[in-house]
Protein backbone atom coordinates (compact mmCIF):
# COMPACT_ATOMS: atom_id res chain seq x y z
CA UNK A 1 0.00 0.00 0.00
CA UNK A 2 1.66 3.43 -0.64
CA UNK A 3 2.02 6.22 1.69
CA UNK A 4 -0.79 8.19 0.25
CA UNK A 5 -3.25 5.24 0.63
CA UNK A 6 -2.15 4.06 3.99
CA UNK A 7 -2.41 7.95 4.96
CA UNK A 8 -6.30 8.10 3.63
CA UNK A 9 -7.16 5.06 5.79
CA UNK A 10 -5.20 6.15 8.76
CA UNK A 11 -6.97 9.11 8.51
CA UNK A 12 -10.76 7.07 7.80
CA UNK A 13 -10.01 4.64 10.75
CA UNK A 14 -9.82 7.29 13.25
CA UNK A 15 -12.88 9.32 11.52
CA UNK A 16 -15.20 5.74 11.75
CA UNK A 17 -13.41 3.82 14.80
CA UNK A 18 -16.02 4.36 16.93
CA UNK A 19 -18.56 3.38 14.89
CA UNK A 20 -16.79 -0.44 13.41
CA UNK A 21 -16.24 -1.02 17.00
CA UNK A 22 -19.49 -0.70 18.22
CA UNK A 23 -20.80 -3.05 14.87
CA UNK A 24 -17.93 -5.30 16.10
CA UNK A 25 -19.13 -5.20 19.69
CA UNK A 26 -22.94 -5.55 18.74
CA UNK A 27 -21.75 -9.14 16.29
CA UNK A 28 -19.60 -10.26 19.14
CA UNK A 29 -22.84 -9.86 21.64
CA UNK A 30 -25.60 -10.76 19.58
CA UNK A 31 -23.87 -14.49 18.77
CA UNK A 32 -23.21 -14.83 22.58
CA UNK A 33 -26.34 -13.85 23.64
CA UNK A 34 -28.01 -15.72 21.29
CA UNK A 35 -25.54 -19.07 22.13
CA UNK A 36 -26.47 -18.38 25.63
CA UNK A 37 -30.36 -18.36 24.91
CA UNK A 38 -30.77 -22.04 23.90
CA UNK A 39 -29.81 -24.06 27.21
CA UNK A 40 -32.72 -21.51 28.52
CA UNK A 41 -35.03 -22.07 25.81
CA UNK A 42 -34.60 -25.87 26.77
CA UNK A 43 -32.12 -26.88 24.15
CA UNK A 44 -33.17 -29.27 20.43
CA UNK A 45 -36.06 -30.97 22.91
CA UNK A 46 -37.18 -28.22 24.71
CA UNK A 47 -37.55 -26.30 21.01
CA UNK A 48 -38.98 -28.49 19.12
CA UNK A 49 -41.66 -29.11 22.40
CA UNK A 50 -42.47 -25.21 21.74
CA UNK A 51 -42.91 -25.36 18.21
CA UNK A 52 -44.70 -28.54 17.74
CA UNK A 53 -43.34 -31.67 15.51
CA UNK A 54 -43.66 -30.02 12.38
CA UNK A 55 -41.50 -26.90 12.41
CA UNK A 56 -42.93 -24.26 10.92
CA UNK A 57 -42.02 -23.22 7.13
CA UNK A 58 -41.72 -19.68 7.82
CA UNK A 59 -39.20 -20.14 10.74
CA UNK A 60 -37.43 -22.52 8.46
CA UNK A 61 -37.34 -19.82 5.77
CA UNK A 62 -36.47 -16.95 8.34
CA UNK A 63 -33.41 -19.21 8.99
CA UNK A 64 -32.22 -19.61 5.26
CA UNK A 65 -33.00 -22.90 5.04
CA UNK A 66 -36.15 -24.84 3.64
CA UNK A 67 -37.21 -28.16 5.56
CA UNK A 68 -34.31 -27.83 7.96
CA UNK A 69 -34.61 -28.41 11.71
CA UNK A 70 -33.28 -25.38 13.07
CA UNK A 71 -33.17 -26.45 16.21
CA UNK A 72 -30.14 -29.19 16.17
CA UNK A 73 -26.89 -27.51 17.86
CA UNK A 74 -24.99 -26.47 14.85
CA UNK A 75 -27.88 -25.60 13.22
CA UNK A 76 -28.85 -23.32 16.17
CA UNK A 77 -25.75 -21.91 15.69
CA UNK A 78 -25.74 -20.93 11.66
CA UNK A 79 -29.50 -19.59 12.40
CA UNK A 80 -27.42 -16.87 14.25
CA UNK A 81 -25.63 -16.15 10.79
CA UNK A 82 -28.77 -15.64 8.82
CA UNK A 83 -30.38 -13.65 11.31
CA UNK A 84 -31.40 -10.03 9.77
CA UNK A 85 -29.68 -8.12 12.94
CA UNK A 86 -26.70 -9.62 12.66
CA UNK A 87 -26.93 -9.29 8.76
CA UNK A 88 -27.77 -5.38 9.66
CA UNK A 89 -24.82 -4.98 12.37
CA UNK A 90 -22.39 -7.26 9.88
CA UNK A 91 -23.33 -5.64 6.28
CA UNK A 92 -23.47 -1.64 7.52
CA UNK A 93 -20.04 -2.15 7.91
CA UNK A 94 -19.79 -2.18 3.97
CA UNK A 95 -22.66 0.10 3.44
CA UNK A 96 -21.20 2.56 5.70
CA UNK A 97 -17.71 2.45 3.99
CA UNK A 98 -19.23 2.33 0.20
CA UNK A 99 -21.23 4.89 0.09
CA UNK A 100 -19.32 7.47 1.87
CA UNK A 101 -16.29 6.67 -0.40
CA UNK A 102 -17.89 8.63 -3.64
CA UNK A 103 -20.94 10.11 -3.17
CA UNK A 104 -20.19 10.72 0.49
CA UNK A 105 -17.10 12.66 -0.90
CA UNK A 106 -19.47 14.84 -3.58
CA UNK A 107 -21.88 15.36 -0.93
CA UNK A 108 -19.93 16.39 1.57
CA UNK A 109 -17.47 18.50 -0.49
CA UNK A 110 -14.63 16.50 0.45
CA UNK A 111 -14.02 15.37 -3.25
CA UNK A 112 -12.12 18.96 -4.07
CA UNK A 113 -9.76 18.20 -1.48
CA UNK A 114 -9.34 14.46 -2.49
CA UNK A 115 -9.47 14.20 -5.58
CA UNK A 116 -7.88 17.22 -6.78
CA UNK A 117 -4.43 15.83 -5.93
CA UNK A 118 -1.69 13.77 -8.18
CA UNK A 119 -3.49 10.41 -7.58
CA UNK A 120 -5.74 8.19 -9.74
CA UNK A 121 -9.04 8.61 -8.81
CA UNK A 122 -9.12 4.67 -8.68
CA UNK A 123 -6.26 4.66 -5.86
CA UNK A 124 -8.48 6.57 -3.38
CA UNK A 125 -11.19 3.88 -4.16
CA UNK A 126 -9.09 1.14 -3.80
CA UNK A 127 -7.85 2.74 -0.49
CA UNK A 128 -11.42 2.81 0.72
CA UNK A 129 -12.12 -0.51 -0.61
CA UNK A 130 -8.94 -1.94 1.66
CA UNK A 131 -10.13 -0.33 4.44
CA UNK A 132 -13.79 -1.79 4.34
CA UNK A 133 -12.24 -5.59 3.97
CA UNK A 134 -10.19 -5.27 7.09
CA UNK A 135 -13.17 -3.84 8.73
CA UNK A 136 -15.45 -6.29 7.25
CA UNK A 137 -13.36 -9.26 8.15
CA UNK A 138 -12.98 -7.39 11.87
CA UNK A 139 -16.68 -7.31 12.44
CA UNK A 140 -17.64 -10.81 11.11
CA UNK A 141 -15.16 -12.22 12.90
CA UNK A 142 -16.11 -10.69 16.38
CA UNK A 143 -19.29 -12.37 15.64
CA UNK A 144 -17.83 -15.86 15.17
CA UNK A 145 -15.80 -15.28 18.44
CA UNK A 146 -18.42 -14.47 20.32
CA UNK A 147 -20.30 -17.48 18.91
CA UNK A 148 -17.23 -19.57 19.62
CA UNK A 149 -17.75 -18.06 23.22
CA UNK A 150 -21.35 -18.74 23.33
CA UNK A 151 -20.77 -22.54 22.37
CA UNK A 152 -18.36 -23.25 24.48
CA UNK A 153 -20.18 -21.90 27.27
CA UNK A 154 -23.56 -23.47 27.18
CA UNK A 155 -23.33 -26.73 27.78
CA UNK A 156 -25.24 -28.16 25.01
CA UNK A 157 -23.70 -26.69 21.91
CA UNK A 158 -20.64 -27.59 23.69
CA UNK A 159 -20.73 -30.27 20.68
CA UNK A 160 -20.73 -27.83 17.53
CA UNK A 161 -17.50 -28.39 16.09
CA UNK A 162 -14.92 -25.05 15.69
CA UNK A 163 -14.66 -25.84 12.27
CA UNK A 164 -18.68 -24.88 12.05
CA UNK A 165 -17.92 -21.57 12.59
CA UNK A 166 -14.81 -21.52 10.10
CA UNK A 167 -17.24 -22.69 7.19
CA UNK A 168 -20.09 -20.20 8.33
CA UNK A 169 -17.27 -17.44 8.27
CA UNK A 170 -15.99 -18.43 5.07
CA UNK A 171 -19.38 -18.36 3.68
CA UNK A 172 -20.47 -15.07 4.74
CA UNK A 173 -17.54 -12.76 3.79
CA UNK A 174 -18.25 -13.48 0.03
CA UNK A 175 -21.91 -12.83 0.59
CA UNK A 176 -20.79 -9.29 2.95
CA UNK A 177 -18.72 -8.51 -0.03
CA UNK A 178 -20.78 -8.90 -2.77
CA UNK A 179 -23.08 -6.08 -0.54
CA UNK A 180 -19.78 -4.17 -0.09
CA UNK A 181 -19.46 -4.20 -4.20
CA UNK A 182 -22.92 -3.04 -4.34
CA UNK A 183 -22.31 -0.22 -1.91
CA UNK A 184 -19.41 1.10 -3.86
CA UNK A 185 -20.89 0.57 -7.22
CA UNK A 186 -23.80 2.43 -5.99
CA UNK A 187 -21.36 5.47 -4.82
CA UNK A 188 -19.13 5.56 -7.46
CA UNK A 189 -22.37 6.47 -10.05
CA UNK A 190 -24.10 8.85 -7.53
CA UNK A 191 -24.18 12.38 -6.66
CA UNK A 192 -25.13 11.65 -2.86
CA UNK A 193 -24.63 9.54 -0.42
CA UNK A 194 -28.43 9.13 0.63
CA UNK A 195 -29.01 8.09 -3.14
CA UNK A 196 -26.33 5.04 -3.34
CA UNK A 197 -27.09 4.24 0.57
CA UNK A 198 -31.15 3.73 -0.95
CA UNK A 199 -29.95 1.33 -4.20
CA UNK A 200 -27.70 -1.07 -1.51
CA UNK A 201 -30.45 -1.07 1.05
CA UNK A 202 -33.30 -1.78 -1.51
CA UNK A 203 -30.90 -3.99 -3.38
CA UNK A 204 -30.37 -5.47 -0.13
CA UNK A 205 -34.13 -5.84 1.47
CA UNK A 206 -35.33 -6.97 -2.14
CA UNK A 207 -32.39 -9.82 -2.44
CA UNK A 208 -33.75 -11.02 1.12
CA UNK A 209 -37.43 -10.64 0.34
CA UNK A 210 -36.82 -12.66 -2.80
CA UNK A 211 -35.05 -15.21 -1.20
CA UNK A 212 -37.25 -15.83 1.77
CA UNK A 213 -40.39 -16.27 -0.51
CA UNK A 214 -38.03 -18.80 -2.56
CA UNK A 215 -37.75 -20.41 0.53
CA UNK A 216 -41.43 -20.65 1.87
CA UNK A 217 -42.95 -20.81 -1.69
CA UNK A 218 -42.13 -24.14 -3.40
CA UNK A 219 -42.83 -22.66 -6.76
CA UNK A 220 -40.68 -19.97 -6.69
CA UNK A 221 -37.63 -21.56 -5.40
CA UNK A 222 -35.53 -20.82 -8.02
CA UNK A 223 -35.74 -17.32 -7.48
CA UNK A 224 -33.59 -18.19 -4.69
CA UNK A 225 -30.59 -18.77 -6.98
CA UNK A 226 -31.18 -15.11 -8.64
CA UNK A 227 -30.63 -13.52 -5.01
CA UNK A 228 -27.06 -13.46 -3.22
CA UNK A 229 -28.91 -14.73 -0.18
CA UNK A 230 -29.23 -17.96 -2.03
CA UNK A 231 -25.31 -18.25 -2.54
CA UNK A 232 -25.18 -18.50 1.43
CA UNK A 233 -26.06 -21.27 3.11
CA UNK A 234 -24.73 -21.54 6.73
CA UNK A 235 -27.26 -24.59 7.56
CA UNK A 236 -25.89 -26.87 4.99
CA UNK A 237 -26.31 -30.84 6.05
CA UNK A 238 -23.20 -30.99 3.89
CA UNK A 239 -20.54 -29.29 6.79
CA UNK A 240 -18.60 -28.35 3.88
CA UNK A 241 -18.15 -25.25 2.25
CA UNK A 242 -19.78 -24.77 -0.81
CA UNK A 243 -17.02 -23.56 -3.05
CA UNK A 244 -19.03 -22.79 -6.18
CA UNK A 245 -21.57 -20.41 -3.66
CA UNK A 246 -17.84 -18.50 -2.63
CA UNK A 247 -17.05 -18.47 -5.84
CA UNK A 248 -19.94 -17.11 -7.33
CA UNK A 249 -20.30 -14.52 -4.76
CA UNK A 250 -16.84 -13.25 -5.09
CA UNK A 251 -17.05 -13.31 -8.98
CA UNK A 252 -20.56 -10.91 -9.08
CA UNK A 253 -18.39 -8.50 -6.16
CA UNK A 254 -15.75 -8.80 -8.28
CA UNK A 255 -17.44 -7.44 -11.58
CA UNK A 256 -18.87 -4.94 -9.58
CA UNK A 257 -16.08 -3.32 -8.33
CA UNK A 258 -14.48 -3.11 -11.37
CA UNK A 259 -17.50 -1.38 -12.62
CA UNK A 260 -17.83 1.28 -10.71
CA UNK A 261 -13.66 2.00 -11.08
CA UNK A 262 -14.50 2.02 -14.73
CA UNK A 263 -17.02 4.36 -14.30
CA UNK A 264 -15.18 6.40 -11.25
CA UNK A 265 -12.19 7.13 -14.26
CA UNK A 266 -14.92 8.89 -16.67
CA UNK A 267 -17.51 10.34 -14.63
CA UNK A 268 -17.51 14.15 -12.98
CA UNK A 269 -17.19 14.26 -9.44
CA UNK A 270 -20.22 16.41 -8.74
CA UNK B 1 19.23 27.18 -32.74
CA UNK B 2 16.87 25.16 -34.28
CA UNK B 3 13.37 25.89 -33.65
CA UNK B 4 12.30 22.33 -32.32
CA UNK B 5 14.87 22.79 -30.26
CA UNK B 6 13.70 26.24 -29.18
CA UNK B 7 10.18 25.11 -28.45
CA UNK B 8 11.38 22.13 -26.13
CA UNK B 9 13.53 24.54 -23.36
CA UNK B 10 10.59 26.44 -23.58
CA UNK B 11 8.69 25.46 -20.27
CA UNK B 12 5.14 24.71 -21.58
CA UNK B 13 2.87 27.15 -19.22
CA UNK B 14 1.50 26.53 -16.09
CA UNK B 15 -2.33 26.40 -17.90
CA UNK B 16 -3.33 26.62 -20.98
CA UNK B 17 -6.79 25.74 -22.55
CA UNK B 18 -7.25 25.33 -26.16
CA UNK B 19 -11.19 25.42 -26.97
CA UNK B 20 -12.11 23.60 -23.81
CA UNK B 21 -16.12 22.95 -23.83
CA UNK B 22 -17.70 21.40 -20.45
CA UNK B 23 -21.11 20.19 -21.03
CA UNK B 24 -23.90 18.92 -18.61
CA UNK B 25 -26.39 17.61 -20.92
CA UNK B 26 -27.60 20.09 -23.11
CA UNK B 27 -26.40 22.70 -20.44
CA UNK B 28 -23.13 24.68 -21.59
CA UNK B 29 -20.71 24.82 -18.14
CA UNK B 30 -17.73 26.42 -20.38
CA UNK B 31 -17.84 26.90 -23.99
CA UNK B 32 -15.12 26.97 -26.06
CA UNK B 33 -12.18 28.34 -23.96
CA UNK B 34 -9.26 29.43 -24.54
CA UNK B 35 -6.43 30.48 -21.85
CA UNK B 36 -3.09 30.84 -20.73
CA UNK B 37 -1.67 31.90 -17.46
CA UNK B 38 2.12 32.10 -17.66
CA UNK B 39 4.61 31.28 -14.85
CA UNK B 40 4.64 34.12 -11.80
CA UNK B 41 1.49 35.85 -13.08
CA UNK B 42 -1.64 36.82 -10.64
CA UNK B 43 -5.02 35.92 -12.77
CA UNK B 44 -8.51 36.82 -11.24
CA UNK B 45 -10.91 34.67 -12.88
CA UNK B 46 -14.52 37.43 -12.50
CA UNK B 47 -17.65 36.26 -13.79
CA UNK B 48 -21.12 36.39 -12.49
CA UNK B 49 -22.74 33.20 -10.58
CA UNK B 50 -23.08 30.77 -13.13
CA UNK B 51 -20.77 31.80 -15.54
CA UNK B 52 -18.67 29.00 -15.37
CA UNK B 53 -15.63 29.87 -12.73
CA UNK B 54 -16.24 27.24 -10.76
CA UNK B 55 -16.68 24.65 -13.81
CA UNK B 56 -12.99 25.64 -15.21
CA UNK B 57 -11.24 25.63 -12.11
CA UNK B 58 -12.51 21.92 -10.82
CA UNK B 59 -11.86 20.99 -14.68
CA UNK B 60 -8.27 21.98 -14.29
CA UNK B 61 -7.77 19.99 -11.41
CA UNK B 62 -9.31 16.71 -12.50
CA UNK B 63 -13.15 16.75 -11.12
CA UNK B 64 -14.33 17.16 -14.24
CA UNK B 65 -13.79 16.10 -17.64
CA UNK B 66 -13.76 18.30 -21.13
CA UNK B 67 -16.38 17.55 -23.35
CA UNK B 68 -14.21 18.71 -25.63
CA UNK B 69 -10.77 20.26 -26.17
CA UNK B 70 -7.36 20.26 -24.37
CA UNK B 71 -6.60 21.50 -21.21
CA UNK B 72 -2.74 20.87 -20.07
CA UNK B 73 -0.78 21.96 -17.16
CA UNK B 74 2.89 22.17 -17.06
CA UNK B 75 2.16 20.62 -20.86
CA UNK B 76 0.53 17.54 -19.33
CA UNK B 77 -2.89 17.24 -20.33
CA UNK B 78 -5.05 17.55 -17.22
CA UNK B 79 -6.73 14.03 -17.67
CA UNK B 80 -3.61 12.90 -16.48
CA UNK B 81 -3.53 12.67 -12.76
CA UNK B 82 0.43 13.45 -12.81
CA UNK B 83 -0.34 17.00 -14.17
CA UNK B 84 -1.26 17.84 -10.57
CA UNK B 85 1.74 17.24 -9.08
CA UNK B 86 2.92 20.79 -9.62
CA UNK B 87 -0.18 22.07 -8.24
CA UNK B 88 -2.30 23.37 -5.08
CA UNK B 89 -6.25 24.07 -5.23
CA UNK B 90 -8.02 25.66 -2.62
CA UNK B 91 -12.16 24.76 -3.08
CA UNK B 92 -14.52 27.12 -2.35
CA UNK B 93 -16.02 25.48 0.52
CA UNK B 94 -13.01 23.09 2.30
CA UNK B 95 -14.29 19.98 4.04
CA UNK B 96 -11.72 18.89 5.95
CA UNK B 97 -11.98 15.71 8.11
CA UNK B 98 -14.01 17.07 11.02
CA UNK B 99 -12.43 14.71 13.57
CA UNK B 100 -9.11 15.43 12.93
CA UNK B 101 -6.54 17.78 14.30
CA UNK B 102 -6.06 20.67 11.59
CA UNK B 103 -2.04 19.48 11.53
CA UNK B 104 -3.66 16.16 11.00
CA UNK B 105 -5.39 17.04 7.73
CA UNK B 106 -2.68 19.04 6.65
CA UNK B 107 -0.05 15.87 6.83
CA UNK B 108 -2.84 13.90 5.05
CA UNK B 109 -3.14 16.04 1.85
CA UNK B 110 0.23 16.50 2.03
CA UNK B 111 0.59 13.07 2.09
CA UNK B 112 -2.07 12.39 -0.52
CA UNK B 113 -0.37 14.91 -2.81
CA UNK B 114 3.38 13.11 -2.73
CA UNK B 115 5.07 16.06 -1.81
CA UNK B 116 7.23 17.70 0.98
CA UNK B 117 5.62 20.88 2.72
CA UNK B 118 8.99 23.37 2.85
CA UNK B 119 5.99 26.12 2.42
CA UNK B 120 4.05 25.68 5.17
CA UNK B 121 5.69 26.98 8.05
CA UNK B 122 5.97 30.38 6.13
CA UNK B 123 2.07 30.10 5.07
CA UNK B 124 0.68 29.14 8.42
CA UNK B 125 2.77 31.98 9.98
CA UNK B 126 1.02 34.19 7.27
CA UNK B 127 -1.99 33.00 7.67
CA UNK B 128 -2.02 33.63 11.55
CA UNK B 129 -2.37 30.12 12.99
CA UNK B 130 -0.61 28.82 15.85
CA UNK B 131 0.53 25.57 17.18
CA UNK B 132 -2.62 25.73 19.63
CA UNK B 133 -4.98 26.19 16.66
CA UNK B 134 -3.15 23.33 14.92
CA UNK B 135 -3.73 20.68 17.67
CA UNK B 136 -7.44 21.19 17.52
CA UNK B 137 -9.89 19.31 15.57
CA UNK B 138 -11.13 20.90 12.66
CA UNK B 139 -14.49 20.36 13.12
CA UNK B 140 -14.01 22.95 16.18
CA UNK B 141 -12.65 25.99 14.01
CA UNK B 142 -14.53 28.95 12.72
CA UNK B 143 -15.35 29.04 9.19
CA UNK B 144 -12.59 31.53 8.74
CA UNK B 145 -9.42 29.24 10.71
CA UNK B 146 -10.89 26.52 8.33
CA UNK B 147 -10.64 29.66 5.34
CA UNK B 148 -7.16 29.93 6.47
CA UNK B 149 -6.36 26.18 6.72
CA UNK B 150 -7.33 25.85 2.89
CA UNK B 151 -4.81 28.33 1.62
CA UNK B 152 -2.41 26.46 4.12
CA UNK B 153 -2.87 23.53 2.41
CA UNK B 154 -3.18 24.41 -0.79
CA UNK B 155 0.64 26.10 -0.78
CA UNK B 156 2.46 24.22 1.72
CA UNK B 157 4.05 21.77 -0.50
CA UNK B 158 5.54 24.73 -3.25
CA UNK B 159 3.76 24.57 -6.01
CA UNK B 160 4.16 26.23 -9.39
CA UNK B 161 0.65 26.51 -9.37
CA UNK B 162 -2.17 27.18 -6.97
CA UNK B 163 -5.63 27.44 -8.35
CA UNK B 164 -8.29 29.08 -6.09
CA UNK B 165 -12.21 29.26 -5.81
CA UNK B 166 -12.93 32.14 -3.59
CA UNK B 167 -10.06 32.42 -1.69
CA UNK B 168 -10.65 35.22 0.58
CA UNK B 169 -14.74 34.16 1.52
CA UNK B 170 -15.08 34.56 5.44
CA UNK B 171 -11.60 35.94 6.11
CA UNK B 172 -11.24 38.78 8.41
CA UNK B 173 -9.81 42.24 6.97
CA UNK B 174 -6.59 41.05 8.78
CA UNK B 175 -6.12 37.86 7.06
CA UNK B 176 -7.81 39.72 4.35
CA UNK B 177 -4.48 41.63 3.78
CA UNK B 178 -2.30 38.74 4.58
CA UNK B 179 -3.94 36.57 2.02
CA UNK B 180 -2.85 39.24 -0.48
CA UNK B 181 0.42 39.67 0.41
CA UNK B 182 0.77 35.93 0.34
CA UNK B 183 -0.49 35.50 -3.07
CA UNK B 184 2.27 38.52 -4.14
CA UNK B 185 5.08 36.50 -2.59
CA UNK B 186 4.43 33.22 -4.75
CA UNK B 187 4.13 35.33 -7.67
CA UNK B 188 7.14 37.02 -6.88
CA UNK B 189 8.43 33.40 -6.36
CA UNK B 190 7.56 32.26 -9.90
CA UNK B 191 4.14 30.34 -9.06
CA UNK B 192 1.22 31.47 -11.18
CA UNK B 193 -1.91 31.82 -8.88
CA UNK B 194 -5.43 31.83 -10.56
CA UNK B 195 -8.06 32.97 -8.17
CA UNK B 196 -11.87 32.87 -8.97
CA UNK B 197 -13.31 35.86 -6.42
CA UNK B 198 -16.31 38.03 -6.25
CA UNK B 199 -14.00 40.62 -4.10
CA UNK B 200 -13.21 43.12 -7.18
CA UNK B 201 -11.05 45.72 -4.79
CA UNK B 202 -9.06 41.99 -3.87
CA UNK B 203 -8.88 41.19 -7.30
CA UNK B 204 -7.91 44.49 -8.58
CA UNK B 205 -5.22 45.22 -5.82
CA UNK B 206 -3.64 41.48 -6.29
CA UNK B 207 -4.13 40.34 -9.52
CA UNK B 208 -2.00 41.62 -12.89
CA UNK B 209 -4.19 39.92 -14.88
CA UNK B 210 -7.81 39.38 -15.63
CA UNK B 211 -10.03 36.45 -17.16
CA UNK B 212 -13.66 37.22 -17.04
CA UNK B 213 -15.93 35.06 -18.36
CA UNK B 214 -19.76 34.94 -19.46
CA UNK B 215 -21.64 32.61 -20.01
CA UNK B 216 -18.76 30.01 -19.83
CA UNK B 217 -16.88 31.90 -22.35
CA UNK B 218 -13.62 34.49 -22.05
CA UNK B 219 -14.65 37.29 -22.68
CA UNK B 220 -11.49 39.47 -21.25
CA UNK B 221 -8.15 37.78 -21.03
CA UNK B 222 -5.66 40.96 -20.93
CA UNK B 223 -3.51 42.46 -17.79
CA UNK B 224 -5.65 44.59 -14.95
CA UNK B 225 -4.27 47.39 -15.38
CA UNK B 226 -5.02 47.76 -19.44
CA UNK B 227 -8.35 46.49 -18.65
CA UNK B 228 -8.83 49.80 -16.20
CA UNK B 229 -7.17 51.83 -18.66
CA UNK B 230 -9.68 50.97 -20.88
CA UNK B 231 -12.67 51.66 -19.03
CA UNK B 232 -14.19 54.92 -18.98
CA UNK B 233 -13.78 56.76 -15.99
CA UNK B 234 -15.77 58.73 -13.46
CA UNK B 235 -15.74 63.13 -14.57
CA UNK B 236 -17.26 65.64 -12.22
CA UNK B 237 -16.59 69.35 -13.17
CA UNK B 238 -17.99 72.49 -11.38
CA UNK B 239 -18.38 75.30 -13.36
CA UNK B 240 -18.88 79.64 -12.69
CA UNK B 241 -21.70 79.59 -15.46
CA UNK B 242 -23.59 77.36 -16.71
CA UNK B 243 -21.70 75.84 -19.42
CA UNK B 244 -23.79 76.57 -23.08
CA UNK B 245 -22.89 73.60 -24.65
CA UNK B 246 -21.07 70.19 -23.18
CA UNK B 247 -17.66 68.84 -24.67
CA UNK B 248 -18.27 66.31 -27.53
CA UNK B 249 -17.29 63.00 -26.60
CA UNK B 250 -18.67 62.37 -23.26
CA UNK B 251 -20.87 59.56 -22.06
CA UNK B 252 -24.02 59.41 -19.95
CA UNK B 253 -23.37 63.77 -19.37
CA UNK B 254 -25.78 65.23 -16.46
CA UNK B 255 -25.76 68.77 -16.04
CA UNK B 256 -27.17 69.83 -12.97
CA UNK B 257 -26.79 73.73 -12.05
CA UNK B 258 -23.47 74.26 -12.66
CA UNK B 259 -22.29 70.78 -12.17
CA UNK B 260 -21.32 68.13 -14.62
CA UNK B 261 -21.20 64.10 -14.46
CA UNK B 262 -20.59 62.21 -16.76
CA UNK B 263 -17.31 59.75 -17.78
CA UNK B 264 -15.04 59.66 -20.18
CA UNK B 265 -13.98 57.13 -22.44
CA UNK B 266 -10.93 54.83 -21.87
CA UNK B 267 -7.95 56.23 -24.11
CA UNK B 268 -9.41 59.46 -25.14
CA UNK B 269 -7.17 62.45 -23.37
CA UNK B 270 -8.71 64.83 -25.76
CA UNK B 271 -11.77 64.80 -24.65
CA UNK B 272 -10.89 65.68 -21.18
CA UNK B 273 -8.84 68.71 -22.81
CA UNK B 274 -11.49 69.76 -24.00
CA UNK B 275 -13.51 69.73 -20.99
CA UNK B 276 -10.17 71.79 -19.23
CA UNK B 277 -10.34 73.78 -22.28
CA UNK B 278 -14.02 75.94 -21.30
CA UNK B 279 -12.81 79.31 -19.07
CA UNK B 280 -15.97 78.59 -17.50
CA UNK B 281 -14.64 75.75 -15.35
CA UNK B 282 -14.34 76.11 -11.70
CA UNK B 283 -12.61 72.78 -10.35
CA UNK B 284 -12.31 69.12 -12.24
CA UNK B 285 -12.59 65.63 -10.42
CA UNK B 286 -11.61 62.76 -12.61
CA UNK B 287 -12.14 59.55 -10.83
CA UNK B 288 -10.22 56.13 -11.92
CA UNK B 289 -11.92 53.45 -13.17
CA UNK B 290 -12.04 50.43 -10.79
CA UNK B 291 -12.87 46.75 -11.20
CA UNK B 292 -16.23 47.34 -9.98
CA UNK B 293 -16.84 49.53 -13.16
CA UNK B 294 -15.31 47.17 -15.58
CA UNK B 295 -17.55 44.40 -14.29
CA UNK B 296 -20.74 45.97 -13.98
CA UNK B 297 -20.38 47.88 -17.37
CA UNK B 298 -19.27 44.02 -18.68
CA UNK B 299 -22.14 42.21 -17.24
CA UNK B 300 -24.83 45.04 -17.24
CA UNK B 301 -28.23 42.82 -18.13
CA UNK B 302 -27.17 39.60 -16.34
CA UNK B 303 -27.91 40.46 -13.18
CA UNK B 304 -31.56 38.83 -12.36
Amino acid sequence: MSSASTALVVAEVRTRYRTLLALGAGALVFELALAGTYTALGGAAGLAQSFGKNQPAFLSAFAGGRGINIFTPSNYVGFGFVHPLFLVLTLTVGISIGTASVAGDIETGRVDLLYARPLHRTTLFDSRLGLWAGAQVMVVVAGLVGSWIGTTLTHDLRGVSPMLLVRIGAAYLPLAAFFGAVAFAASASSHTRGHALAVTVGVASLAYLVNFLALLWHPLAWAARVTPFGYYTPLQPSGRIDVTNVVVLLVAAVLLIWLARWWLERRDLV
Amino acid sequence: MCWTAAMAATPAPPIECREVTKRYGHIVGIDRVDLVVEAGSRTGLLGPNGAGKTTLLRLLVGILRPTSGDARLFGISVADATARRRVGFMPADPAFYPALTGLANLELLARLQGADTPDRGWALDRMGLDDADLHRAVGAYSSGMRQKLAIVQAVQHRPDLVIMDEPANRLDPFAHHNFEDLVVELARRGCAVVLSSHALAEVEAVCDRLAMIQSGRVLVHESTSRVLARAPRRLTVRYRRAPASLPPGLQAPELHDRRLDALIPGHRPDVLRAVLADQAVEDVLVQPATLEDVFLDLYKGQQP
